[in-house]
């Protein structure tokens, strides 16, 4: 029981100590056995790597066998992409086939995922900005008039404001004082709150307190 | 009377050698205070440097000299950097003239580049976070002596049974997405909790798990928490490792494996609980798409109307880390939160105080400024 739960929460409660020691001491003694464990972490990442890769192996072996029928397609195809992309890495990474791989499979493929946003972001908004509240219709008008404030139309529309008496109606500094300040404290307020989370949550783990993650209680 | 004129002579003396080492100029050396060593402090002032003369800069180590610095500022300060910290240094100023002959000659040293033992500029933070260890310990302390904290409703919380019901009720799976980063990463950590806390109510209701990581580490973390979880549920046999499975480390990559797995399987709940990134929108969108209850929490601010817009209940920032003592509700994880609120109190009231101040003492608020942005 000691090596699965004490001794666990101890070698956690001493990385902690150290980390947090290594930030308030700047002798070089403590910076080291602070980098020596960041190093540590690496290494153990990497032979944990190896579990990962292994287990995406067996997991699409097993579904490409005994899986549903129309899904055993998708689990081939990710068994001979991880074994090809592998042996290609053999070669080097600077080979012909490795360049290839990313250059003309990766590269698109993951632009093409990242380009979904585009559609996505489009089809958030509709529902989000659907004026169902007070509070919803609030969202509505600040969100047009951000998008407004930053394409050259808002430029347009409210450019004889700038530079008079009325520049305060210049849409591009409505949007910039709606960005800089009521979205910006907006912001900070979930950022301080998060912070003070992890603060609480570090704790609790250095003291013993929060074991779930060792699988205690 | 002998010594009254002895004193006056003194003073004298003391007074022409410095006015004439003024008018000479002064050059100075010392080693940075609170640093992790290796550095000093260079000073000059040279009132009577000339148009064509050139100040150079010598740093002598072991017996030899090396130029550091060579222009015609009449006075100055620099840092020279990534000295041995076993050695002392000494440093030579010159004035040099057209021809190349020496105006002038100041030396400084030797200064002994050491490390300090804590870094003055980061007081405040300890400061800071020995009164938030202090609240959040007193106030653990004060549940376990018996007093009782209560704790506001969660609705994303209180939902996870409701998902996990509905899920068990049409047959279909649950998947929970950890997040994208290691386990190094608090929310990361925070989310596998939660996990914890998922799997006994699957184990209970024998309902479907399916745990796609983008990293090795969480997988085997995650794979720990979810088996104890079953085994406390009372349900081991229940319990396979591979509803725990590694997909890939690249984020795109992860993003379109677990879109293809809510496509195919169709899970009914879905949980997304940890740090994302730019994949939290494409995510929630396919996972609304698809019809599935989803409950989302995340610490990053910019990921949050992305969650908001598209899931069913979103745990925002700090209610992540709160998620635990929430659905365990054990009193001293009760007390921590307390603890937790009390600091966030302590904070405000820093804020407002700071806030008033800088309104109405503005050098204040400019020491306060300057304090803050030396911390580093």
């Amino acid at each position: 029981m000691f090596w699965k739960r004490q001794f666990p929460i101890l070698i956690t409660a001493f990385v902690a100590v150290v980390m947090i020691a290594a930030y308030f001491i700047p002798k070089p003694g403590i910076a080291d056995t602070r980098d020596n464990l960041q190093v540590w972490f690496q290494i153990v990442v990497m032979f944990t790597m190896i579990l990962g890769l292994l287990n995406l192996l067996f997991v699409s072996w097993h579904k490409a066998r005994k899986g549903r029928k129309e899904d055993r397609f998708y689990n081939w195809v990710t068994i001979f992409s991880l074994l090809g992309t592998i042996v290609a890495g053999f070669f080097g990474i600077n080979s012909p086939a490795f360049d290839f791989i990313f250059n003309n499979i990766y590269t698109p493929l993951s632009a093409t995922i990242f380009s979904l946003l585009a559609f996505y972001v489009a089809s958030a908004s509709f529902r989000a900005f659907r004026a169902k509240s007070i509070m919803a219709t609030i969202l509505l008008i600040t969100a047009f008039i951000v998008m407004l404030g930053r394409v050259p139309l808002g430029d347009w529309i409210s450019g004889w404001a700038q530079g008079t008496s009325l520049g305060f109606l210049y849409l591009p500094n409505i949007t910039n004082w709606i960005m800089e300040v009521m979205n910006m404290a907006g912001q900070r307020a979930v950022l301080m709150g998060a912070a003070l989370g992890l603060i609480a949550t570090g704790i609790k783990i250095i003291l013993g307190i929060e074991r779930s993650y060792l699988g205690g209680e | 009377m002998k010594r009254l004129l002895f004193t006056v002579i003194l003073i004298s003396a003391a007074f022409f050698s410095l006015s004439a080492q003024e008018s000479e100029g002064t050059f100075t050396a010392e080693d940075v205070k609170y640093d992790s060593g290796g550095s000093v402090d260079l000073a000059w002032n040279l009132p009577g440097l000339e148009e064509s003369q050139t100040l150079e800069i010598y740093r002598v180590f072991n017996g030899s000299e090396g130029k550091i610095i060579q222009n015609k500022d009449l006075s100055g300060r620099f840092t020279d950097r990534n000295l041995n910290l076993k050695g002392s240094y000494s440093y030579v100023l010159r004035v040099m003239n057209e021809d190349g002959t020496v105006a002038k000659e100041i030396a400084a040293g030797p200064v002994l580049p050491v490390a300090s033992w804590f870094s003055m500029k980061r007081a405040i933070v300890l400061a800071a976070l020995i009164i938030i260890f202090y609240l959040i310990t007193h106030y653990i302390r004060a549940s376990r002596r018996g007093i009782e904290f209560t704790i506001r409703k969660i609705p994303a919380l209180e939902s996870v049974d409701e998902a996990i019901g509905r899920a068990t009720e049409m047959g279909k799976p649950i998947l929970f997405v950890p997040g994208i980063m290691d386990i190094d990463d608090v929310q990361t950590v925070a989310g596998i909790i939660i996990l914890g806390e998922v799997a006994s109510k699957t184990a209970a209701y024998d309902a479907t798990l399916n745990v796609p990581v983008s990293r090795s580490m969480v997988m085997s973390t995650a794979r720990e928490t979810v088996k104890e979880s079953y085994l406390k549920a009372g349900r081991p046999d229940a319990f396979n490792e591979n509803m725990i499975h590694y997909l890939t480390d690249d984020q795109f990559g992860y993003v379109s494996g677990v879109d293809g797995i809510m496509a195919r399987e169709k899970p009914a709940a879905i949980f997304m609980l940890g740090t994302f990134y730019a994949e939290s929108l494409i995510l929630a969108e396919t996972g609304n798409s698809i019809g599935a209850i989803q409950i989302a929490g995340t610490a990053m601010p910019s990921q949050l109307p992305f969650f908001i817009a598209a899931c069913d209940y979103t745990l925002i920032g700090e209610e992540l880390y709160a998620a635990s003592a929430y659905l365990s509700g054990q009193p001293h994880m009760l007390g921590a939160l307390k603890g937790q609120d009390m600091a966030k109190l302590f904070i405000m009231t820093i804020l407002i105080i700071g806030t008033v101040l800088t309104l109405l003492f503005p050098p204040v608020g400019a020491w306060i400024i300057n304090v803050f942005s030396n911390i580093g």
